[in-house]
């Protein structure tokens, strides 16, 4: 757990400078120390006190950790805790009609397989079936590149752009023994054979 | 702080409800704005609100065990003497306290529901958590102003509390109520998730796919705590009998079936996008039903043995319940463009198609509701209108919607984007009836459970719907349901050729006759003959029908379990035999050396306990079935652990319907069952079906609390001593005047042997019995255990392995386990079965004395008045004004009076809540005739639907003929070109169904 102080005047005097990093605290931390210390404190004081005696002590931990959680809930909404990057990231896009379709159109098509694997839909009704939802797989999956082209063009624009900006160094290319390591040349015809290799693909002699 | 403790839980409890009020809040606010800070900040208010709820519950355990009876609640239901044990289970043996309880549960689910939500579902995320802190809301409202468990009593603490009935105290009242109520709240999570899916507009199969696990977990602790339930009743309360339809197990049943709707419809829309509105409205329906159940437990609306005392707490769950339902009501017309897959980019279009769904719907609504009074007039009785109205009102709401649609969407083309279904024989279909018996089955429960509550209220008159009246009519309506189990099994999906159904009904159907003749031909012999005529709950036609279906529903229930378990057995024969052909589980054929070892093992291991088996067949049935479970368990819990995700939910979902299977059977026991009462003097030996009983004598016991008397029977059956039985009864010093009866049982696979003591004379030493031989019951606990494998198998995470050899022996060896596991635990179980149990309490403490088969029909029609018991059949309660009905009836029996006109009478005195069931006259035909005119209605609907589903493919006929014209063209054209001509998107096609589940 860490936390760092924060030093109002210091940051009055220098506006330019960016704001003091929140306090760190691991919540995830701080929940499992509290309720081991609870559980520890609890059966301690039941073997002392009695059952009762733990209850309350287990009351009182349970109570610490309510206010906590509550206080943290505050704290972030009112923006002096960190939000979970994977939260911030986590804005998934709305299932699209065409991806439900694909997905429907998968599906069918292994529910298909599958009773066709199990004797349920005989070799005449599959091919039919099978082929109608391939159509149907295959024009959803059309659909889609077309509706993301203009996106794969914008794309590829941006890496274009960045490539400007930030080239590739081109690395010397080393000189490229006939032999990568580990290839193993056959003695009789000298043809390069695989590393695991136990006889040569050529002529089939024996390799060490 | 000690002068102020139960101010203290108090408080507690409005932090409860500000924690849950803020989360609720910051959630919406959340859910409205998209900030990703907002979510967490309402992610730790909910745990906070889960914390808040565990401080409560601690506090009133600390009350519980500290023996606080400043607090009404612990001095009404507990005292010093009761053990830690107890003391906890008190926390939910009342209705402020369960209440509480039910909360906790719920901050359970929600901690757990939010932890495991994670990062994934941004979108669901802050209403699915604004939804269940509304549940929250509700339920501490409830607790602050009417059910405060840490209310005090007005006279300050006592010196000692009241304790625990001790009727609740056994093993039952300590799991039964926590896994039921797990089962209730958890209904409340998918339902959580459906309301975010209709705030947000994410209709499609996402909210389904994210709550499939939760939606299994809550139906499985439905299915326990209901089976938990029927063995309190069986085990303790000593009428005999499991399951006596009383209002609140009807309460805990009916969201176990809706539930079960669930499971298998949203199958429907994952794979076609169809039913969405219905399976929104189902996970809405179930959840409003577990409040309504437990609105009717606690209001004491309805009498029943589950009461609870009567408060204002029923008003507070109406109002909860209207105004859920006009909420959600409301909700689903909102979105009534989405559901119908009608949105298209024209916002303006969207929404007039939007007000004009909730104008219409509400607008139907409104009309429909006077439409009671109209009814009324017609003079049809008042329930028969309530329920005729609500089914009219859902269907007028509906087609006025679509009429209006209709006209708006003139212009546009929606026909294209309207599913549609390649063929009739398949899976949608059959899981579309199963929908459809299982929700008739349901109104059928739901009417008749309300009945009597409805018919008090809209017209004064009161009736009572007893267990008579159900038994009856479950019969073909339940073996129906279980007809279609199995039938609907067979079919696949997409589309079944019809040459591949008709060879898969022929195993089952041959096995289904086999098992009609070996009935009929060996039934009586073995005691369980095929045909048993029972009594006419009606004169008449009706009746009549009726009671000739029953008679044969041994036979019928008996092969409909053989035909069941051979399609079982089937689908499970082509699994194998399909992934033999691919080669699947191949490296894992060193589990059949294994399974033999565990085979070998196991008959040795039964070889030694020879001695504790009570007679031959027995022992060889276990050695035959054990070995051969064993043998296949390894290699078959591999295969079940190395399917694919979706497949594994499949066959788990077969284990479960064996798991039926084996229930079914047992119900079909109740067919055979055998009363008798007996009075013996000591070593009086009394014979019935196989079994000799010899009344030892008396015996008299003391402890702390209570004084026991037993009346010792040695039981033998055929020459084999299977020990002593000793039924007692207890008179606690708490409750001097009500003395307890105490059940002694005797298990075997084949029947329950079940001994009640009634009065034992000092002086002679004479005692009264009655006796109970309950066939197959055993068999019911052994289906619910199976049931619950099947379930874990559904839920099972999905492992992502690499394809690996190493994977593919560390699952044998998971498979190996597993086998073992369960084969210990299996073993052990036999040891408790074929000892002696020791029940505890029954209600009253008298035997009944019937003479014979007519009395028997006579008193099984007409209730005992003697208000102290709910509802008990004058065949079954033992007080003293039902002994003393008996006599006065016997004597009219004696006058030469039939039974018709000594029942009229006996209604005319005491009114008509005095007849068992409804009368079959009038308006109380309705509470059979709604029912059936509903299914028979859902019936034409489902035929409807498929009709529309189908749209212009056509009928079966010619899409067969011309698939297999394309097929010959294909093969007469071959140029070389191929039938099917692949492109680059078949391979694309290819890879991305490997990666689809695996």
């Amino acid at each position: 757990m860490t936390v760092s102080t924060r030093s109002f005047a210091i940051s009055m005097a220098k506006p330019e400078a960016s704001p003091p990093p929140l306090p760190q605290i691991d919540t995830t931390g701080v929940g499992l120390g509290l309720a081991a210390i609870t559980l520890v404190a609890a059966i301690t004081i039941g073997f002392l006190a009695g059952v009762g005696m733990a209850l309350l002590t287990i009351l009182t931990g349970a109570l610490l950790g309510a206010i906590l959680l509550v206080w943290h809930s505050l704290r972030t909404l009112a923006g002096d805790a960190d939000v979970d990057v994977g939260l911030e990231l986590a804005h998934a896009r709305a299932p699209t009609d065409l991806a439900e379709r694909k997905q429907r159109a998968l599906r069918a098509l292994k529910d298909i397989e599958q009773e066709h694997a199990l004797g349920k839909i005989d070799d005449v009704d599959f091919a039919a079936l099978d082929a109608d939802y391939r159509a149907q797989a295959k024009e959803v999956i059309r659909e889609i590149d077309d509706s993301l082209e203009p996106f794969r063009e914008k794309a590829e624009a941006l890496v274009r752009e960045h490539l400007e900006k930030h080239p590739i160094k081109e690395e010397p290319v080393a000189e490229d023994d006939d032999e990568d390591d580990g290839d193993v040349e056959c003695p009789k015809c000298e043809t390069i054979n695989d590393p695991d290799a136990a006889f040569c693909k050529k002529g089939g002699e024996k390799l060490a | 702080m000690w002068n102020t403790f139960p101010l203290f839980g108090s408080a507690l409890l409005l932090c409860i409800m500000l924690a849950a009020s803020y989360t609720f809040a910051v959630s919406l606010y959340a859910g409205s704005t998209g900030k990703a800070r907002s979510l967490q900040a309402a992610r730790f208010g909910a745990y906070g609100t889960v914390a808040f709820t565990a401080v409560a519950v601690f506090a009133l355990a600390y009350a519980f065990v500290s023996h606080d009876f400043r607090l009404r609640y612990v001095a009404h239901y507990s005292d010093r003497s009761m053990s830690i044990g107890y003391l906890f289970t008190a926390l939910w043996g009342g209705q402020d306290g369960s209440l509480l309880w039910w909360l906790f549960l719920l901050s359970l689910y929600i901690g757990a529901c939010v932890k495991w939500l994670g990062k994934r579902y941004v979108e669901l995320q802050p209403y699915i958590i604004a939804t269940l802190m509304a549940v929250v809301i509700f339920f501490c409202v409830l607790m602050t102003y009417s059910a405060n468990p840490f209310a005090t009593s007005i006279g300050g603490a006592r010196a000692d509390g009241e304790g625990l009935n001790p009727l609740l105290q056994n093993f039952y009242m300590i799991i039964h109520p926590p896994s039921l109520y797990i089962g209730f709240v958890g209904c409340s999570v998918p339902f959580a998730f459906a309301v975010a899916a209709l705030v947000t507009g994410r209709l499609d199969a996402e909210w389904i796919v994210a709550c499939r696990k939760w939606t299994l977990f809550a139906w499985l602790f439905l299915a326990i705590g209901n089976t938990l339930g029927m063995l309190w009743a069986y085990e303790e309360l000593g009428w005999g009998g499991y399951w006596a339809w009383d209002p609140v197990e009807n309460a805990a049943f009916m969201p176990f079936l809706t539930a079960s709707a669930f499971v298998h419809s949203v199958m429907i829309q994952e794979r076609r996008g169809l039913l969405k509105v219905w399976n929104v409205a189902l996970v809405i329906g179930t959840f409003l039903m577990t409040i309504f159940g437990t609105f009717l437990t606690r209001s004491g609306a309805i009498a029943s043995v589950h009461s609870f005392a009567q408060s204002s707490i029923g008003t507070y769950f109406v109002w909860f319940i209207v105004l859920a339902f006009i909420f959600c009501f409301t909700l689903v017309l909102y979105r009534w463009p989405e559901l119908r897959n009608l949105v298209t980019d024209n916002k303006d279009d969207v929404r007039k198609l939007r007000i004009a769904a909730m104008a219409t719907g509400w607008t139907m609504f409104l009309i429909c509701l006077p439409g009671n009074y109209a009814l009324s007039r017609l003079g049809m009785s008042s329930v028969a209108q309530v329920v005729i109205d609500t089914v009219v009102c859902g269907a007028a709401v509906y087609v006025g919607i679509e009429v209006v649609y209709r006209r708006l969407t003139q212009n546009v083309d929606y026909e294209s984007q309207r599913p549609t279904l390649e063929s009739a024989i398949s899976r949608e279909f059959t899981f579309l009836l199963n929908n459809w018996a299982l929700l008739g089955f349901l109104l059928f429960v739901l009417v008749a459970t309300t009945f009597p509550m409805l018919s008090e209220a809209l017209s004064g008159e009161k009736v009572t719907v007893g267990p008579p009246y159900y038994n009856v009519w479950v019969q073909p309506l339940g073996l129906t349901i279980f007809a279609l189990m199995g039938i609907g099994t067979l079919f696949g999906w997409k589309k079944t050729s019809t040459a591949a159904l008709k060879r898969a009904f022929v195993a089952p159907t041959v096995a289904m006759l086999a098992a009609i003749v070996l009935h009929f031909s060996l039934g009586k012999v073995l005691g369980f003959p095929a045909v048993v005529w029972g009594d006419a709950i009606y004169g008449g036609a009706m009746g009549t029908v009726l009671r000739g279906f029953n008679a044969f529903t041994p036979v019928i229930g008996f092969s409909l379990c053989v035909f069941n378990a051979a399609v079982i057995i089937q689908e499970y024969a082509m699994l194998f035999r399909s992934r033999k052909k691919t080669g699947a589980g191949k490296e894992a054929s060193w589990l059949w050396p294994v399974g033999f070892a565990f085979s070998v093992i196991a008959v040795l291991g039964l070889v030694l306990m020879r001695k504790s088996f009570p007679s031959a067949p027995t022992f060889a049935f276990t050695v035959v079935v054990t070995s051969l479970v064993a043998l296949v368990a390894p290699y078959f819990l591999f295969t079940l652990i190395s399917l694919p995700h979706a497949s594994r939910r499949r066959y788990g979902g077969y284990i479960v319907h064996f798991g039926l299977v084996f229930v079914f059977f047992g119900f079909t026991g109740k067919s055979w069952t055998i009363d008798r009462e007996a009075s013996m003097s000591p070593h009086e030996h009394y014979q019935v079906a196989g079994y000799d009983l010899e009344y030892l004598g008396p015996r008299m016991e003391l402890d702390v609390n209570k004084r026991m008397v037993f009346g010792d029977v040695a039981v033998t059956r055929n020459g084999a001593k299977l020990g002593v039985a000793s039924p007692a009864k207890f008179m606690y010093k708490k409750m001097p005047d009500s003395p307890t009866t105490e059940v002694s049982m005797m298990h075997s696979l084949r029947d329950d042997l079940y001994l009640v003591v009634g009065s034992i004379n000092p002086q002679t030493k004479v005692a009264s019995f009655q006796i109970h031989l309950n066939p197959l019951v055993s068999w019911i606990w052994f289906g619910a255990i199976i049931l619950i494998f099947g379930s874990i198998v559904c839920m099972w995470p999905q492992l992502e392995p690499a394809e690996s050899r190493v994977w593919a022996f560390a699952r044998g060896a998971a498979g190996a386990t597993a086998a073992f596991t369960l084969g210990i635990i299996i073993a052990a179980m036999p040891a408790p079965a074929w000892a002696q149990q020791q029940g505890t309490s029954s209600l009253h403490a008298g035997t009944v004395h019937i003479e014979n088969e007519r009395e028997h029909a006579l008193f099984n029609s007409l209730r005992c008045m003697c208000g102290t018991c709910a509802r008990d059949l004058l065949s079954t309660c033992s007080c003293s004004d039902a002994d003393e009905a008996r006599e006065g009836l016997r004597r009219k029996i004696a006058q030469g009076e039939t039974n018709d006109q000594i029942i009229l009478e006996y209604a005319q005195q005491y009114g008509a809540e005095a007849l068992a069931i409804p009368p079959n006259q009038g308006g109380m035909r309705a509470i059979y005739a709604v029912p059936l005119v509903a299914i028979a209605a859902g019936g034409a609907g489902v035929v409807v639907l498929i009709r529309r589903w189908r749209g212009s493919k056509g009928d079966d006929k010619k899409n067969d003929d011309n698939a297999k014209k394309a097929k010959k063209k294909d093969d007469d054209d071959d140029d070389g070109s191929g039938g099917s001509k692949r492109d680059a998107l078949d391979d694309r096609l290819d890879e991305e169904l490997r990666d689809l589940d695996g």
